[in-house]
Formats: C-alpha cells, sequence, structure tokens
C-alpha cells in the first residue's frame, strides 16, 4: 500500500490525520522495525519501540517542516533512533557509564534472538557489529542494511558527512577484523 | 569476502569437534539457582581482583564489568571440555583425535581473546589488558590444580 | 529487498507490531483521561527507584572499599565448591608444566 505522492509532504501529514499514519506506518513500519532491532536487538523492545515512533511523529507532526519523501524518512528514522538510544541508556548499570557499556548485554541478548537455522555468516557478522562503538554501529546499519545514503545518515544523527564517513570505515574494518581473526 | 567465508568454515568446523561427550547429572531448579548464585559471587569477587591488580579507576570498571563477563561467557561456550582426557585414558586409536581437540581448543579461546582485545581496548589500557591476558591464565591455572587435586582425592571413577 | 536478518522471529510478527502501532496512534489522536490512581502510583515507583538507587550506591561502594588481590582471590577459589571453580579452567592451556611429564 502506497501513500499517494503530495506536493507537499509537509501538508499532508498535517492534515492527513489518522489514516495517514496508518499508510505511513505500512510504508515505513518494516524498516523501521528492522532499524530499531538492530540497535536493542530484543523483538519485544523493538515492537514498542515502533508503536512510540509513530506515536511520536503524530504529536510532532505539526513540526515537520520537510517537503519530499526523503525528508519525512529521515525524519521518522531520526524518531525512531533517538528512541533506541534512550532505550539503551536506561539499560546501563550505573548512570556515569557511557552507552557502549551496554554492549556486552545486546551481545547477550543476541544469543537468545539469533535465530538457529539462520546462516552462520550472518550470525557472526551481527555479533561483530553488535561489538561496535554505538556510534560506528548505528552508521554502519544505516549504511549497510538500509542502504541509505550518508547526507540522509547525516539528517538522522546530527553528525558531520566526514564523521559519519569516518566512523563507517572504521566500523567496516573492524568488522573485518573481528571475523577474519584466524590466520592459516 | 569468499576468503572470509573459508575462514569461517574452518573455524567452525574446530568448534563442532567432539572428542568424548560427557552426561552432566541433572540439577533440580533449586540447585540451579544456588549454582548460579555462586556463580555471580566468584565473578564479583574476580572483578573486585581485576580492579586491584589491573588498577582500574571506578569508570573503567563500570565499563569493563559487562564486557569482561561477556569475555568469560565466551570463552566457557567456546572450551570443548570433551578433549580434557586423562592421560592413562589415551589410547592409540583416540590419541590423534585428542590432540587434534586439545589444539582446536587452544585456538577458538585464542580466536576469542583476539576478538576481544579490540573490545576492550575501547575501555582499558594495553598495558592492563596484557595484564589482565597473564593473570587470567594463572586463575585458569590455579582452578585447574584445584580442581585436579579434588579429583586426585577421590576414588577413580574407572 | 532487505537483506536477511539472522533474527528470531514469529510468522507474523511485524504485521502485529504494525497493528499494534497504528492503534496507538488512535490512542494518541483520541486520548482517554489518564486515572488520577496513575498519578498516585508513579510517584510511589519513583520514590521507591530512588531507595533503591540509594541503597545500590552505598552498595557499591561498600563493595568497592573491599581489598581483593590475587593471592586473597585464589585463596577464595580454594573455599568455592567445585563446579564453579571447574568453570574457571575454561582456558587453561592443557600443555601445562605440571603436565609435561614424559
Amino acid at each position: 500500500m502506497q501513500r499517494e505522492q503530495s506536493a507537499n509532504v509537509a501538508t499532508d501529514l498535517r492534515e492527513g490525520g489518522v489514516g495517514c499514519f496508518d499508510l505511513l506506518i505500512e510504508q515505513y513500519g518494516d524498516r523501521l522495525y528492522w532499524h530499531l532491532r538492530r540497535i536493542v536487538v530484543q523483538h519485544e523492545e523493538a515492537e514498542d519501540l515502533l508503536q512510540d515512533t509513530f506515536v511520536r511523529a503524530y504529536l510532532l507532526r505539526e513540526q515537520f517542516r520537510g517537503d519530499t519523501e526523503s525528508s519525512l524518512k529521515a525524519w521518522l528514522y531520526k524518531i525512531a533512533t533517538s528512541l533506541a538510544l534512550k532505550a539503551l541508556q536506561r539499560r546501563k548499570r550505573n548512570i556515569f557509564a557511557s552507552i557502549d557499556s551496554v554492549r556486552g548485554d545486546l551481545i547477550a541478548t543476541y544469543e537468545h534472538e539469533s535465530d538457529p537455522s539462520a546462516d552462520e555468516t550472518l550470525v557472526r557478522l551481527q555479533r561483530a557489529i553488535l561489538a561496535l562503538p554505538t556510534k560506528q554501529r548505528l552508521v554502519f546499519n544505516m549504511r549497510y542494511y538500509d542502504e541509505l545514503p550518508f547526507e540522509q545518515i547525516s539528517e538522522i544523527t546530527g553528525d558531520s558527512v566526514s564523521t559519519l564517513k569516518t566512523n563507517y570505515h572504521y566500523a567496516t574494518k573492524r568488522i573485518k577484523e573481528q571475523i577474519t581473526t584466524i590466520e592459516l | 569476502m569468499k576468503k572470509i567465508l573459508v575462514l569461517m568454515v574452518v573455524v567452525a568446523t574446530m568448534f563442532a569437534q567432539d572428542v568424548m561427550a560427557q552426561q552432566k547429572p541433572q540439577m533440580t531448579e533449586e540447585q540451579r539457582a544456588a549454582s548460579k548464585a555462586r556463580r555471580e559471587q566468584m565473578m564479583q569477587t574476580r572483578l573486585q581482583m581485576l580492579k586491584e591488580e589491573l588498577k582500574l579507576t571506578d569508570e573503567q570498571l563500570v565499563k569493563f564489568d559487562p564486557i569482561y563477563r561477556e569475555f568469560r561467557k565466551e570463552v566457557q561456550r567456546v572450551t570443548n571440555r570433551d578433549s580434557r582426557v586423562k592421560r592413562e585414558n589415551i589410547t592409540n586409536e583416540n590419541a590423534l583425535k585428542v590432540i587434534s581437540a586439545r589444539l582446536a581448543n587452544q585456538v577458538t579461546t585464542a580466536t576469542v581473546k583476539q576478538r576481544y582485545l579490540l573490545i576492550f581496548a575501547e575501555v582499558i589500557e594495553p598495558l592492563q589488558i596484557e595484564k589482565l591476558y597473564r593473570v587470567d591464565q594463572r586463575i585458569s591455572r590455579e582452578a585447574h590444580k584445584i580442581v585436579k587435586y579434588a579429583n586426585a582425592q577421590q576414588p577413580a571413577a574407572k | 529487498m532487505m537483506k536477511q536478518m539472522p533474527y528470531r522471529i514469529e510468522e507474523g510478527a511485524i504485521e502485529r507490531a504494525k497493528y499494534r502501532a497504528k492503534m496507538a496512534v488512535r490512542e494518541a489522536a483520541n486520548p482517554t483521561p489518564a486515572p488520577t490512581h496513575r498519578h498516585y502510583a508513579l510517584r510511589w515507583v519513583f520514590s521507591t527507584l530512588t531507595i533503591a538507587a540509594t541503597l545500590a550506591l552505598a552498595l557499591f561502594f561498600y563493595i568497592d572499599s573491599q581489598k581483593m588481590d590475587f593471592e586473597a582471590f585464589v585463596a577464595e577459589m580454594h573455599q568455592a565448591p567445585l563446579d564453579v571453580v571447574n568453570d574457571m579452567t575454561a582456558d587453561v592451556i592443557y600443555y601445562a608444566e605440571e603436565e609435561n611429564q614424559l
């Protein structure tokens, strides 16, 4: 089900009401679910965050100023990412700890959440990704899985394109190092 | 990419080696809960000791704690204890399998340690990691001595 | 085409998640008045969490104050149950010195 392209996406969003959001959820729900799941790992949490994302988008619809589908997509991703990062912050064992301290928990959670019938290569890749620092993991996921351009990721995270490219470079380097640690 | 896949198939094959399956005795729920509590107590003591030995700051410790727990879980997970065959039970028929399993164990645990080098490096200094790995190895050797001595005190199973 | 994700997912789970999201947006569009007892419950939860956080902090400092060097830890290991100690042998290099006997 595709939402009709409108000359003014912002107006569409404000005036479309709940019906418009039904279409948005159909259009972006799957992508956003997986984006959230890749951050928080657990299905139940991703499901809750998906709800929260669209509710927040509904409540903040008056503030959306974009005029393209691309900016709408970036806006939704931005809301989702912000909520997911707050969820990770709540998982920290200590209020003084950095968000990266939850990596161990995420990897442990992944052991229960991984698909037992999945390709071992993909499972190892996920573990390697979950071991990355949060900023690198975010940009890697959005670039590799969501295939978003750096400019759009920049709108989502607030980081500059050059910072994102650097983080992406380090992320891929770490992942390669982690999954090729044996030399024959 | 192909090379990565081949390497990973090799590692996966090493993980799959199983020299001798051993039956674990069944535990009740109560016993399981008690065992879990004892393990947690030991882990907390271990972390306190590591804080002292590695001279970790409080800030380092809170970051280090979950990563170290995960590291130990991973090391335990990849260890194939079935390769620990008593010398008197090694025969011509199983010797090569036993050696192969021991070597595979060394490779798999070294792989885990290699992977965690980068993760630890995010939260503690390289010199602290070097000491961590040395202290961890000493703990394993001390634990091995304790278990070996305790087993020697008991009457032989066969 | 989305890349394959190696996560457990029940059939229809994402469809259910999207349905819940739609219902949640409807609820946000037409909110039902919150019962006042919720505010009291939230206050109670907040107080409990604050007390728990304070106790946890105190416990953290108490544990921190206990000194534990390697020798003291080995002494603890000698007192620990054998199954716990056995777990700790996971990464021992099997050809330890005492094993190198011909």
